[in-house]
């Protein structure tokens, strides 16, 4: 079998990983994982809701047309019997 | 790739203690090599298998698992060297004189494969990364010249003048390092 040092290189070094590293290399790497899952968890559940939020809010102070009026609510052009001698230019 | 699919699937632990166990000693290796330090070689692997975890999902199947491993953790390798500035050209065609006319023929492959492995890692550590790290990814990894040069982003045949290259130092520094002490 042809020999390659290079690869005897390598086996070495996972030898010395598995004795020093491996379990705590492991355990950190879970712990970081989990903490990228939990992150994507809430961007998940919050990151819509939260442009749901802002949409809605900017909707609030957007357009005329858009923006509700209440039927009792007077209107500024006309007066309570129509519109106003004012805005017609009269006065 | 089973492995790959049913953690993509289910999130089991234990594929990803599989993958974990197969690929980590191969990773912290290649780190400490071209890394030189221990401690940086370890924190390079975690992040190196963070990355991958995350990006597994993007993981084409065009190339071997293993390729699409090892290539993650060469390109993070070279992007921490060049970040600290400790090899601004790398892979760079450099106008660097070196002192290779003694070296008559091409090296045999069997002169670096079968040198001892305490003299192999002396001559990798003093080699410059870039030589490095293309001996590692030819004669560790078994990679092809044209995937040398896709993963590297060069040419194939720059790949082989740089493989050329770093066989030729490497056999130098042995030479230099460890014949002459015996004479």
């Amino acid at each position: 079998m042809k020999v390659n040092n290079f690869k005897t290189i390598q086996e070495e070094d996972e030898r010395y990983y598995a004795q020093q590293w491996q379990e705590k290399g492991r355990t950190a790497l879970q712990n970081a994982l989990s903490f990228c899952k939990l992150l994507g968890q809430i961007a998940e559940v919050y990151v819509p809701r939260a442009v749901e939020v802002l949409l809605s809010a900017t909707d609030a102070g957007q357009t005329p047309s858009g923006r509700y009026r209440s039927p009792d609510m007077p209107d500024n052009d006309k007066g309570p019997g129509g519109p106003s001698a004012y805005s017609d230019g009269r006065l | 790739m089973e492995v790959v699919n049913r953690y993509l699937e289910t999130q089991a632990s234990m594929c990803f203690s599989i993958l974990y166990d197969r690929y980590a000693g191969k990773i912290f290796g290649k780190c400490l090599v071209l890394l030189k330090d221990e401690a940086l070689a370890q924190d390079a692997t975690q992040e190196i298998f963070t990355k991958i975890f995350l990006n597994l999902s993007g993981f084409g199947e065009k190339a071997k698992f293993s390729t699409w491993v090892y290539s993650i953790t060469y390109n993070f390798c070279i992007d921490f060297l060049r970040r600290r500035k400790k090899m601004q050209s790398l892979f760079d065609d450099d106008t660097e004189v070196e002192r290779l006319k003694d070296v008559a023929d091409d090296v045999a492959d069997e002169e670096l494969m079968e040198m001892e492995t305490a003299h192999l890692r002396a001559v990798l550590d003093r080699l410059p990364a870039d030589d490095r790290t293309v001996l590692l990814m030819k004669y560790q990894d078994d990679m092809s010249i044209k995937d040398i040069a896709s993963m590297l982003d060069k040419t194939e045949s720059a790949i082989k003048m740089k493989l050329k290259r770093a066989k030729e130092k490497a056999y130098r520094f042995k030479q230099e390092m460890f014949t002459e002490a015996v004479l």
